[in-house]
């Protein structure tokens, strides 16, 4: 184990955080929200030209064959500068999902053109009736070959405005598979679906779309795909607390009340220092989830990374709704970013399965441990 | 960075967990939670760890020590505990050996040294008075130069041990004409030097650990001073900075998950184990995700050892903050698993865990408050 960057992975987080200094200051970050297109197509290409696309996809499909560190890095940078453009959906779920499948030519055909950022894919699973929970689905894919039809309603998938394809989570004889739709199909309905934060989601209506069956176990895929952006969003929410703490630590400096600064009250001192105490547990547990990733099987991993989801998540709401009271009355207002933070926590905890849905998880699997030590 | 498992600390492992099921006699092995063993238990299994060359598992070799990085040395901790292995005697082991390794003259070293590596001798810590507590550097006991001796007149408070102990290492004021920190020196006391007197303090968990030290007109020789006069403070700012990695008390953390998840099997709501609901599975879940953060904080904190740097610094507070809260929360839930049991004062029902819980609530006093730590935190991360 070794806590410090490698000299390229410190080169691509510094390329990442001038990218957001340059060119993601809360000024521009607000124009791009309020175009309300949940990104600008200009940052799009930057992504690509560096590499931020391919970062984590191996050399033989075109990407620089780093894993869920160099995501990590990526998306740390990313949450400080609450990047809005769907990084986290496309570049790390959808690439990572599609890697982790078994069908060679899907992969051969689209890895490629994702780490350029020719294309754009996107990952329709979550329901609403799954809350998260990959292995429920109530979309169902019927028929063979060219007479493959879905037909069911997929919500919150991240980057699926603009996204050329998309790839559902569907039922079949054979339990649950991902089938890869063309954006333009017939009987697909796409409807943006803004999110709290300022980015955009979409939500899909599938009635008896034309679809094509990725080979393997598609569950397996979805998984392994969800594991790395769960991994990621961490890494993003662990680079929001710390940039929400600093610009608390920066108004705690300046703003003057009864004649002195109010950094010096000590219940606002000790308020940061637990924040900042909790931030680091934050980050310890997205390292325990990276190494998990790295060394773990899938059974050993999932509780790890649903703890991680669940205690990440909470410490990034905690954190960010303290900075918001830091700040008193104009942590309130648009006007300032704490507030935003706050959003995208809030936003976090629902994605890729809420707080009760991954304690439940880890719940199941702590029941399996001991009943099977007991046996 | 990488979070690949590290072999040699893998094959370390194996060594220790070896030694320990050829070494550890079953008659030495400690089931409960106590904070220290027996002394002549520790006695005897310091002896053995002398005789494997393991003596003083926390010190730099030169120091007649193992060497063992600290990394090593959290997985030696770890697999004592969980053998049930006795505590080492952790004054003299973790407090004032690092303090003899570097300030100590040889001779005072080769005086003080070989009785700690063959269990002879135990130490106490005399830090806190009654007056000074968190404002550690406003210490009053006095300590005069007579001649070749100090005098020493004064006391000391919430000593543990310190009635089972041989010597005490203690912070006296030298001068009290300087600075309040300038004035301090750092002084090693024959606690059966007349004038000395301990009285009992127990404390809310029933049992005696802690004392009051009372110091009056005892003699010191002068060549019980380490380092120079005045360097005391800096002494103990070493000292305390030894500390960081193991103030989270991981071994303890993982034995509660252990406890947890046995009583969990084992009691019953109307003929249900516990495990079987939700409602107390998914608390034992949160702590198990909780501690696997704690645990890599703890790996964090130990990478960063020698490291002078404010972060450093900063998270070994934040890890004392975040690792006694889990003490603390995970022994009131063992409390809270047994039911009725859990009200009862008889001390075998619930096998100590009670006691535990109630001594736990130090955790957060002891070492640095954790509102000390959060001044800590607050200044070195913020400037505050």
């Amino acid at each position: 184990m070794d806590f410090t960057l490698t000299t390229e992975q410190q080169m691509l987080s510094d390329s990442v955080a001038r990218f957001v200094q340059n060119e993601y200051d809360f000024d521009a970050r607000t124009k791009i929200v309020a175009a309300g297109a949940g990104g600008a197509p200009a940052n799009w290409r930057i992504f690509a030209e560096n590499g931020w696309l391919a970062a984590s996809c191996p050399e033989a499909f075109g990407g620089f064959g780093g894993g869920a560190i160099e995501a990590a890095i990526i998306a740390e940078q990313f949450g400080r500068g609450l990047v809005i453009e769907p990084w986290l959906g496309c570049a790390v779920l959808a690439t990572q999902t599609l890697l982790a499948s078994d069908d060679v030519a899907v992969k051969a055909e689209w890895l490629p053109a994702l780490c350029e950022g020719r294309r754009r894919l996107a990952v329709a699973w979550s329901e609403p009736g799954s809350r998260g929970a990959p292995h429920i689905a109530e979309t169902l894919a019927e028929g063979e070959g060219s007479g493959l039809r879905l037909t069911g309603r997929k919500t919150l998938m991240l980057g699926g405005v603009g996204a050329d394809a998309y790839l559902v989570s569907a039922r079949d004889a054979r339990g649950i598979g991902l089938f890869l739709v063309d954006a333009d199909a017939a009987g697909l309905t796409a409807t943006p679906t803004p999110l709290h934060d300022g980015s955009v989601a979409a939500s899909l209506v599938l009635d008896g779309v034309s679809a094509r069956r990725l080979a393997g176990d598609g569950l397996a895929a979805l998984e392994t795909g969800l594991a790395h952006a769960i991994c990621a969003l961490c890494a993003e929410l662990v680079g929001g607390m710390e940039r929400a703490i600093e610009i608390s630590a920066d108004y705690l400096r300046t703003r003057k009340q009864f004649g002195v600064t109010i950094g010096s009250f000590q219940s606002l001192q000790h308020r940061i220092a637990d924040m900042a105490a909790e931030k680091e547990l934050a980050r310890s547990t997205l390292f325990a989830a990276l190494a998990s990733i790295e060394n773990d099987d899938a059974i050993q991993r999932a509780p790890v990374l649903s703890g991680a989801k669940a205690l990440v998540a909470d410490a990034a709401r905690n954190v960010c709704a303290q900075a918001i009271q830091l700040h008193g009355g104009i942590g309130m207002t648009e006007e300032c970013a704490v507030g935003h933070y706050f959003k995208r926590a809030v936003v976090a905890e629902a994605l890729f399965g809420g707080r009760s849905v991954h304690e439940a998880r880890c719940t199941q699997a702590l029941i399996a441990e001991l009943r099977e030590d007991a046996a | 960075m990488d979070f690949q498992p590290d072999p040699t600390i893998e094959a370390f492992r194996e060594t220790v967990r070896a030694f320990l099921r050829d070494k550890l006699p079953a008659d030495l092995v400690q089931e409960g939670l106590e904070m220290a063993s027996p002394r002549a238990v520790t006695s005897r299994w310091q002896c053995i760890l002398t005789e494997q060359g393991w003596g003083a598992p926390y010190w730099e070799k030169p120091h007649g020590g193992t060497g063992w990085s600290v990394e090593e040395q959290l997985v030696f901790d770890e697999e004592c505990t969980a053998a049930g292995a006795p505590k080492l005697e952790t004054f003299a082991h973790k407090l004032l050996g690092p303090v003899l390794n570097h300030f100590a003259t040889p001779e005072q070293w080769q005086v003080h040294v070989p009785p700690i590596l063959n269990g002879e001798h135990f130490w106490c810590q005399g830090f806190s008075e009654p007056g000074s507590g968190s404002d550690l550097a406003s210490l009053r006991t006095r300590a005069e130069r007579r001649g070749d001796h100090y005098i020493v007149n004064g006391q000391k408070i919430w000593t543990s041990y310190a009635h089972r102990a041989d010597w005490i290492f203690l912070l006296v004021r030298t001068n009290p004409e300087a600075k309040k920190q300038a004035g301090i020196s750092f002084l090693l006391v024959d606690m059966k030097t007349p004038g000395i007197t301990v009285r009992p303090i127990v404390s809310i968990d029933g049992e005696h650990h802690l004392n009051e030290v009372f110091f009056d007109e005892v003699e010191v020789p002068v060549g019980n001073l380490i380092g120079e006069e005045g360097m005391g403070w800096s002494i103990t700012k070493f000292l305390l900075n030894n500390e960081h990695a193991t103030t989270a008390d991981l071994p303890v953390l993982k034995s509660y998950m252990t406890r947890m998840k046995t009583l969990a099997r084992t009691l019953r709501i109307g003929g249900v184990p516990l495990i079987e609901r939700e409602d107390y599975a998914v608390q034992i879940a949160r702590f198990e995700a909780e501690l696997r953060a704690v645990a890599m904080m703890v790996q964090r904190s130990a990478a960063l050892h020698g490291d002078q740097g404010h972060f450093a610094h900063a998270l070994g507070s934040m890890l004392k903050l975040r690792g006694t809260d889990l003490q603390q929360r995970m022994s009131l839930f063992l409390v809270e698993m047994l039911g009725d049991d859990g009200a009862l004062a008889a001390p075998d029902t619930g096998q100590g865990l009670a006691r535990e819980m109630f001594f736990r609530r130090a955790a957060t006093i002891y070492g640095g408050s954790n509102e000390v730590q959060r001044g800590i935190v607050a200044k070195l991360m913020f400037g505050f």
